[in-house]
């Protein structure tokens, strides 16, 4: 092969000529003249980018940068449309109940998951069967002897003994039979299967088992009054039909709008209900039917109720009366929100008749069924829970003060006093915390358990806050009470209510106290692993409402608390929900020792749960809250306590490449802040702390599993390492880069897919040779031994992708270009690179000539094996390309070398030419000598 | 072919003085005819109850209908009838006999109150007629008369025909009635207190009682009868705890009361207190109804 010499480069020239064309920034901002009238988001840009500080531009910038140009526009077309629309006559729900106010289906799987029973239950095997009214003898007495039989007659009945389970299917049967006997019109049959249903609820021969059967049963009511209602409408949709209008019953229809068919109908449905004989389902079925309401113009829907109220009045059994109440209200809730009026005497009475407790009836039947006082009360907690959030939803003082004179005044009903807590407002509750302990306390130990109680306020004195002069009175009263509990669930379930008290209104300490009492409660007997839920729900809390560190690691019982979570999961889960925390509210770095200590501790924690089942997103997930812990400790100038700190972290967190990487930066970077404080000229001290590093860096980057990851940071290191003036170390990171590449698998894990490592490889080697050419040779080894080492490196691997071979190559070369100028174009201040080594010596120029043409000859080797398509012309066009830039043209070897690849992409591809004029023209622009003649030699 | 009633109500329901509107349509394939009359019948039926005058009697002693109104309407003289259907308007004025009522609808056990109207279309010799009828419902509207509540108290000294009154169970048990004058559409109201009672109470109910005489030339046969049964309250109830009375008052069962030389149907309500023993206690209340609200 001819010789090959590189073309001497003037940088400081070449960089003057290449550079854009610069002009003082003017007041005329191109921008800004297109729009004369400028909006905040062109003002910024353009004082951003040109600093031009015309008037208008600097008032701008004044405002937030960021904020959104669209933001001024208030009138959102969308926002307009969630705002409630005008509501219409008595019946509308828009707007009445806000999220204050918890719907009847939340409570629906608590009630049925906590009434259950193991009785067996007893339900008619044929609702439809069974005798009708019967009508024989006309006399009086007959009449009444023959009712009297119907009556009895119930249980003459043939009655199927159930399960819980097969009851609820049974019932679930029922309401499907309901919905088929209405669709195929035997609308009779339905009726009757309504108030066989209803009549169920008249039954507590099982009470436990009540309040659920009360959930199902008036699902089935539901049911019927939707059927009813729907019915209905489609009537007037019908008569609107018949008259040739296509118009439908709109949804907020008024009275008048019904066509009188449809209202004569609906009239019929109330005459039917109205002579229904019993009273249970007489007035269950009317308050089913209530939406219906709606057909019959000049019906006063408050008088409606009121009377509906006063006739569960003649309900004798206090528990079916309640439920009665809490489905008429529930019914009032859906149907007519603003009907308020009825609600105070629905109150009241059931007030009235929680004095029935007592009577013999009563305690019968908690003798027969084997129930004390306090459980039934329990059975009564849903009705009186809902009726007391309706009557206090939005009620005015006066309300309010009745019904905690009715509370004070039934001290013997923690029901009712837990109801009271839970409904009213937080406020009004949290001013009179001192008084609802008080009434709490008086509260006798039947009924509902204190725990609860203590609970349900504690719910509000967090939400709302009590008056400041009885915030430690409060937490004293309660915190005795509640500490005194044995059952770790009562305990646990005061503490999650309890514990954001003193994190709002005290400060770390009380917190802290706490949270004592809490471990030692949770300690015994194992208690903690019951109740993980909680313990999540408590630190949850904390987390929630402590964003201050440094105070939560200072309180000495919040790791101890962090300890109660044992098992491994719950363990690692809470850890991370610290960890994220931390990464949300700590903005600013810190030095405090607890908090890193701490924090390392939990991350640790986090770290050692992950293994080789864990998901990818979660390795991911745990590496970004790590990192985001290891980027806000701060150690101002004490370095080597930082670095003390990194080896500690590589000591906990050795398994997650992303930590690895970001210890190794972060190290670099302690490197580089010495470098800037010393000022470039290290000390005995600083040097050796250099070293140290530098020995961190060296001895973490292999055990990171991510090879390209790995031959990244060596370079980078390396790069400190020159700059440092760690010669030997810098060649020791570069040999090791090097040695690294025969032993890269083929192929690598890029985002779960297995891609090929060439052209990773190619972007390391690409790296590496511009850093090598900061490195001066190694005293005691041969000229360019790294230089050279690296290519027979790539040259021995065996590439699958020969244009990314291709492309390493031409780093050499380009590198090779560089070494061969009489002064580099960057180096490390303070280290004699090559250039000054050799000053360009005959010898040193003589072994660059030689490594570039065995570097030329592989090329054209590689040329050859690659078959012919775009890969190959590409390649030869870069080749082409790299020795026409690097190379000397005006040497006719050279130009020729340069021109025959030139020649040889053309017969690839016509393509080729387009390229190969490209560097051609721009070679001539920048004036390179003998840009014309290799243009002739390409033609 | 078909041939239908339609009134211009749907409740079907008209007072005296009114006119009685509506379309008869005749659904056909074409036909011809002689002529298309409407027939208004309105009439009191009497029956004698056979508990009362044995069944002999009562089976042939069928007292007269008392017609009240009677009026006929030829719509069309001869003609001929197109394919479809064929809508006729036809108003006919709602007015008494001379010296008769027309008094409200009402359907009993042994007196009946009924207004029909019957279409009949004649044809030739050689084809049936075509013939329909409906019932339309009139009401009898009277001033209101208002009437003052009516208190009563319940104790064991107060039952009438009680045999032995130490036996009965120590009771006491109050309230009042609204008004013994009702308005028909309106309903029944009033209050119950249970002040005490030894016994549990199994249930309260009111009985709503017709009370029909229908007069002959043998005297008078007097009637109660049960019209409907309504349970106010269920189980024992709270002591002085006041439970509403209320009832509605059944559609064509009840009347406005009247009283005629023929006949009369007069209406009771019993408070009938059943308890857990099976001891019934009952106390009767005449009641007056009327019709005040005419129904819309």
């Amino acid at each position: 092969m001819s010789g090959w010499t590189f073309r001497v480069r003037d940088y400081a020239q070449e960089a003057a000529q290449s550079a854009l064309p610069r002009e003082d920034a003017t007041n005329d901002h191109p921008l800004l003249r297109q729009q004369p009238q400028a909006t905040r988001a062109t003002a910024t840009t353009a004082s951003a980018s040109t600093a031009a500080t015309t008037p208008t531009a600097t008032q701008s910038v004044s405002d937030d940068p960021l904020a959104d140009p669209l933001s001024a526009v208030e009138d959102d077309p969308l926002a307009s449309s969630e705002t409630p629309h005008a509501t219409t006559g008595l019946y509308s729900a828009a707007g009445e109940m806000d999220e204050s106010f918890e719907p009847w289906e939340c409570k629906v799987p608590g009630i049925l998951a906590r009434y259950t029973t193991s009785e067996k239950l007893s339900l008619a095997s044929n609702m439809l069967g069974g005798k009708g009214p019967s009508m024989s003898g006309d006399t009086m007495s007959d009449k009444v002897k023959s009712r009297l039989e119907e009556l009895e007659g119930d249980e003459e009945q043939e009655l199927d003994e159930l399960t819980q389970q097969e009851f609820v299917a049974r019932i679930e049967k029922l309401s499907r039979d309901l919905t088929v006997a209405w669709k195929k019109e035997q609308r009779v049959n339905a009726i009757k299967l309504v108030i066989q249903s209803s009549k169920l609820l008249g039954k507590t021969e099982v009470l436990k088992f009540y309040p659920s059967k009360f959930v199902l049963i008036s699902n089935i009511l539901d049911t019927f009054g939707d059927l009813v209602y729907g019915r209905l409408v489609a009537k007037a949709n019908e008569s609107f039909a018949q008259q040739g209008r296509r118009a439908k019953l709109p949804v907020d229809f008024t009275p008048d709008m019904v066509p009188p068919g449809a209202r004569e109908i609906c009239q019929n449905w109330f005459f039917k209900v109205a002579s229904i004989r019993e009273l249970l389902p007489r007035i269950l079925v009317e308050t089913a039917m209530l939406n219906s309401y709606r057909f019959l113009g000049a019906i006063d829907i408050d008088a409606t109720l009121t009377r509906l109220t006063s006739q569960i009045r003649g309900v004798g059994d206090p528990l079916v009366a309640a439920y009665c109440r809490c489905y008429l209200a529930r019914v009032a809730v859906r149907v007519a929100p603003r009907a308020r009026a009825f609600l105070m005497p629905l109150f009241r009475d059931l007030m009235a008749t929680m004095k029935q407790v007592s009577t013999d009836h009563v305690r019968r039947q908690l003798k027969e069924q084997r129930i004390s006082t306090g459980e039934y009360m329990h059975i009564f907690s849903p009705a009186i829970d809902w009726i007391m959030q309706c009557v206090a939803h939005k009620a005015d003082a006066a309300t309010l003060r009745e019904i905690m004179d009715t509370c004070q005044a039934n001290k013997g009903s923690s029901v009712l006093l837990n109801a009271v807590i839970a409904s009213f407002p937080t406020g009004y509750v949290s001013r009179r915390a001192t008084q609802f302990i008080s009434l709490i306390k008086e509260a006798p130990d039947t009924g509902l358990p204190k725990f609860q109680l203590f609970r349900t306020l504690g719910l509000n004195v967090c939400m709302s806050p009590p008056p400041d002069q009885d915030r430690k009175a409060i937490l004293n009263e309660v915190w005795n009470a509640v500490t005194k509990l044995d059952a770790p669930d009562e305990y646990v379930a005061c503490a999650e209510a309890w514990i954001a008290y003193p994190i709002k209104y005290f400060s770390p300490k009380q917190v802290n106290t706490m949270l004592g009492d809490i471990v030692a409660h949770m300690s015994r007997g194992r208690a903690y692993s019951q109740h993980y839920g909680q313990l999540m729900s408590i630190l949850s809390k904390l987390l929630t409402h402590m964003h201050d560190f440094s105070a939560l690691f200072s309180m000495d019982n919040f790791l101890p608390f962090m300890d109660l979570f044992q098992e491994a999961e719950v363990k690692a889960e809470s850890a991370k929900s610290v960890m994220e925390a931390f990464a949300q509210h700590q903005r600013d770095e810190t030095a405090d020792q607890l908090v890193l200590s701490g924090m390392m501790y939990l991350c640790k924690v986090a770290h050692d749960s992950l293994n080789a089942m864990t998901f990818e997103d979660e390795r991911k997930r745990v590496a970004s809250l790590i990192i985001a812990f290891l980027t806000k400790a701060a150690f101002g100038r004490n370095f080597e306590a930082a670095l003390e700190f990194f080896v500690e972290a590589r000591g906990n967190f050795s398994n997650l490449d992303a930590v690895l990487k970001y210890e190794v930066h972060r190290v670099n970077a302690l490197i580089m802040q010495t470098h800037a404080i010393v000022k470039g000229k290290h000390n005995r001290k600083t040097s050796q702390f250099v070293r140290s590093c530098i020995a961190f860096t060296f001895i973490t980057i292999p055990t990171i599993s991510d090879y390209i990851m790995r031959i990244k940071l060596y370079v980078a290191s390396a790069c400190v390492a020159i700059v440092n003036h760690a010669l030997s170390q810098a060649d020791v990171f570069v040999q090791a880069a090097i040695d690294l590449i025969p032993d890269l698998p083929e192929r690598i894990d890029v985002d779960m897919t297995m891609e090929l490592i060439d052209p990773f490889i190619a972007d390391g080697v690409e790296t590496m040779a511009g850093a090598l050419l900061m490195l001066p040779d190694h005293p005691e080894k041969d000229r360019l031994f790294l230089h050279k080492h690296l290519f027979t490196t790539i040259k021995e691997r065996e590439w699958k992708r020969p244009e990314c071979y291709c492309r390493a190559l031409l780093s050499l070369i380009r590198m090779l270009g560089g070494l061969a100028q009489p002064s580099y174009l960057y180096g490390a201040d303070g280290v004699e690179a090559n250039d000054a080594l050799y000053a360009s010596s005959p010898k040193f120029m003589g072994d660059v000539s030689t490594m570039t043409k065995a570097v030329i000859e592989e090329l054209f080797a590689v040329m050859k094996e690659m078959p012919p398509g775009q890969a190959k012309t590409a390649a030869l066009c870069d080749t082409f390309d790299t020795l026409a830039r690097t190379g000397d043209m005006q040497q006719a070897e050279a130009a020729q070398l340069a021109a025959d690849f030139a020649v040889l992409a053309r017969k690839q591809s016509s393509d080729a030419s387009v390229r190969v004029q490209q560097t051609l023209s721009e070679l001539t622009r920048t004036h390179v000598p003998g840009a014309e003649d290799l243009a002739l030699l390409c033609a | 072919m078909s041939m239908s009633i339609s009134f211009s109500r749907s409740s079907k329901k008209y007072r005296e003085g009114e006119l009685l509107r509506g379309t008869l349509n005749i659904d056909s394939k074409g036909l011809s005819y002689n002529g298309i009359s409407l027939y208004l019948e309105g009439s009191v039926s009497l029956q004698l109850s056979a508990k009362n005058v044995g069944l002999f009697e009562a089976f042939y002693n069928s007292i007269k209908p008392v017609q009240l109104i009677s009026a006929s309407l030829d719509l069309r003289k001869a003609g001929k009838l197109n394919a479809g259907v064929t809508s006729i308007p036809f108003e006919i004025p709602l007015k008494a006999k001379p010296g008769q009522k027309l008094y409200e609808t009402y359907h009993g056990v042994f007196i009946s109150i009924q207004y029909v109207l019957r279409a009949e279309l004649k044809r030739s010799a050689f084809s049936k007629d075509l013939q329909t009828k409906a019932e339309f419902f009139v009401e009898a509207l009277a001033p209101r008369t208002d009437s003052d509540p009516v208190k009563f108290s319940i104790t064991p000294e107060s039952l009438d025909n009680a045999k032995t009154r130490a036996d009965i169970p120590k009771f006491l048990i109050d309230g009042h009635i609204d008004h013994p004058t009702c308005d028909i559409a309106q309903p029944f109201t009033g209050e119950i207190v249970v002040r005490r009672s030894e016994l549990p109470i199994k249930s309260i109910e009111l009985q709503l009682v017709r009370v029909e005489t229908c007069g002959c030339a043998e005297g008078y046969a007097s009637d109660p009868t049960e019209i409907q049964n309504i349970q106010v309250a269920e189980g024992d109830v709270a002591r002085d705890f006041a439970v509403p009375l209320y009832m509605t008052f059944p559609r064509l069962f009840t009347c406005p009361s009247l009283l005629t030389p023929n006949f009369k149907i007069e209406f009771e309500v019993n408070l009938v207190v059943v308890f857990v023993s099976g001891d019934v206690i009952s106390e009767n209340f005449p009641v007056k109804l009327l019709r005040h609200t005419p129904t819309k």
